[in-house]
């Protein structure tokens, strides 16, 4: 349990002896660290966590953050690796000051429910040589999908399609349906796009008029070059 | 006059696509409906509920002549009367990712934002960054919406941590600047963690 007061003190320590934190491992360690500390006043480790949120400051710099993050995760003997989106947005808090990456989570208390060997499901352990993240963790009555990309198709739409097929592959394979879905958050790289994802989406979801909750962003990059990535909640007792 | 009501065009459309026999037929509807500028608001479907749990995006009203300040307030008064059709608050809000046009307003956004949650004794978690564009954009020409949110809320309770921060109480920088989010909210099985960087850079 940690108290307000060591908080606010570590907060401002912190704020004190920035920008000579060292490169991505270190800041990767530190963060998490601090949310480990989170996670333990709400009687929770990173055992708990099911979904994780990254924001770089530099999109190039992802290779280094998923080597660090995987061996934390490791390290802190993680069975499992969350759902993850990850992306550069134009700007993060503290770039200015050295920041390289922020790292935001959601946790669980649920236990994991241990999906199929199928690979499209397949729980990733963290280890060195995979991507740390899962592409999907299913906990209590929700599940949550890492963000989805496809750098095969040449256009967004393309894409927008292509990664569609696997997040049905996903669902079917997690035993979920399309109307599981409560939240869609789509990043996309070109404002412009923005009407053709939103036409693939509303086929996908079947012209469904209780439609989920969907949220935009328009980031500075995306991982790999993709034009757009979409990332899902789900609620494994249907939308409805 | 329908730039400036904005803030309550989600709902509205929200309406027009549920009493639509087909969601296809409403999105060409609100096409006809509404200029250019509002349409980017209908990619939303702003509000939904799922048992205990509420999903809603809100936006600050497009607006040159409104400060942030102005902006902040008017897009959680959106969150608000959205809330309110689910009988919550802004009490109930217990995780948010915000979206600003400039991360160097991060002070002024975080300031304004803590003004309006006073009374709420346990903020929300949240991640907060920088993006290269806002929706709505209220047309190609108009880049003044400065800040948006994604919100999720909940009717449980939330725990009690001693981590909690509650709004006017916040830390700050040593600059001065208000750092209004709490770090962990738990409520019954899910915790929301903020956003945080090693380099102690904001938050």
């Amino acid at each position: 349990m940690i108290s307000f007061a060591h908080y606010y003190v570590y907060l401002v320590h912190n704020l004190r002896t920035l920008s000579s934190q060292g490169g991505m491992n270190e800041q990767v360690i530190a963060t998490m660290d601090r949310l480990g500390d989170w996670l333990n006043s709400v009687d929770m480790s990173w055992d708990n966590v099911v979904d994780v949120s990254t924001v770089l400051a530099d999109i190039n710099d992802l290779q280094s953050f998923n080597e660090a993050y995987g061996n934390y995760l490791a390290n802190k003997n993680v069975k499992f690796c969350p759902a993850q989106t990850c992306f550069q947005p134009s700007g993060i808090c503290g770039q200015d000051a050295g920041a390289l990456c922020e790292i935001a989570a959601v946790a669980s208390a649920s236990p994991k429910v241990i999906m199929s060997k199928d690979k499209a499901v397949a729980m990733v352990e963290p280890k060195s040589g995979t991507y740390p993240f899962s592409p999907i963790i299913k906990s209590g009555k929700y599940a949550w999908l890492s963000g989805q990309l496809d750098t095969t198709g040449s256009n967004t739409i393309q894409q927008t399609q292509n990664l569609l097929v696997k997040v049905k592959k996903i669902l079917d394979t997690a035993g979920l349906s399309i109307r599981d879905i409560v939240t869609i958050t789509v990043i996309i790289q070109n404002k412009t796009d923005t009407d053709v994802v939103y036409t693939e989406l509303i086929k996908f979801l079947g012209n469904d008029e209780d439609l989920p909750h969907i949220s935009y962003v328009y980031p500075e990059s995306l991982c790999l070059c993709a034009l757009v990535e979409i990332s899902f909640t789900c609620r494994t007792e249907g939308r409805k | 006059m329908i730039y400036r009501k904005a803030a309550g065009i989600p709902i509205l459309t929200s309406l027009i696509s549920r009493t639509s026999s087909a969601f296809h037929t409403s999105i060409v509807h609100r096409r006809h409906l509404f200029d250019s500028r509002l349409m980017m608001s209908s990619y939303n479907n702003n509000d939904i509920k799922k048992d205990t749990t509420v999903y809603i995006e809100a936006s600050s009203t497009s607006a040159a002549d409104q400060s942030l300040k102005q902006q902040v307030f008017a897009m959680m008064s959106n969150a608000e009367s959205q809330l309110s059709r689910y009988n919550m608050t802004k009490h109930n809000i217990v995780n948010i990712q915000s979206q600003i046009l400039d991360i160097n307003d991060m002070s002024e956004f975080n300031s304004a934002y803590e003004d309006y949650m006073v009374g709420v004794t346990h903020l929300p978690a949240q991640l907060l960054w920088q993006a290269a564009f806002i929706i709505p954009d209220g047309g190609d020409d108009d880049d003044t919406v400065r800040c948006s949110m994604s919100m999720i809320a909940t009717n449980t309770k939330k725990d009690s941590v001693d981590t909690a921060v509650e709004a006017g109480k916040s830390p700050c920088k040593p600059n001065g600047a208000v750092l209004p989010f709490s770090p962990v909210v738990r409520c019954g099985d899910i915790a929301y963690l903020s956003g945080t960087l090693s380099a102690g850079a904001g938050m």
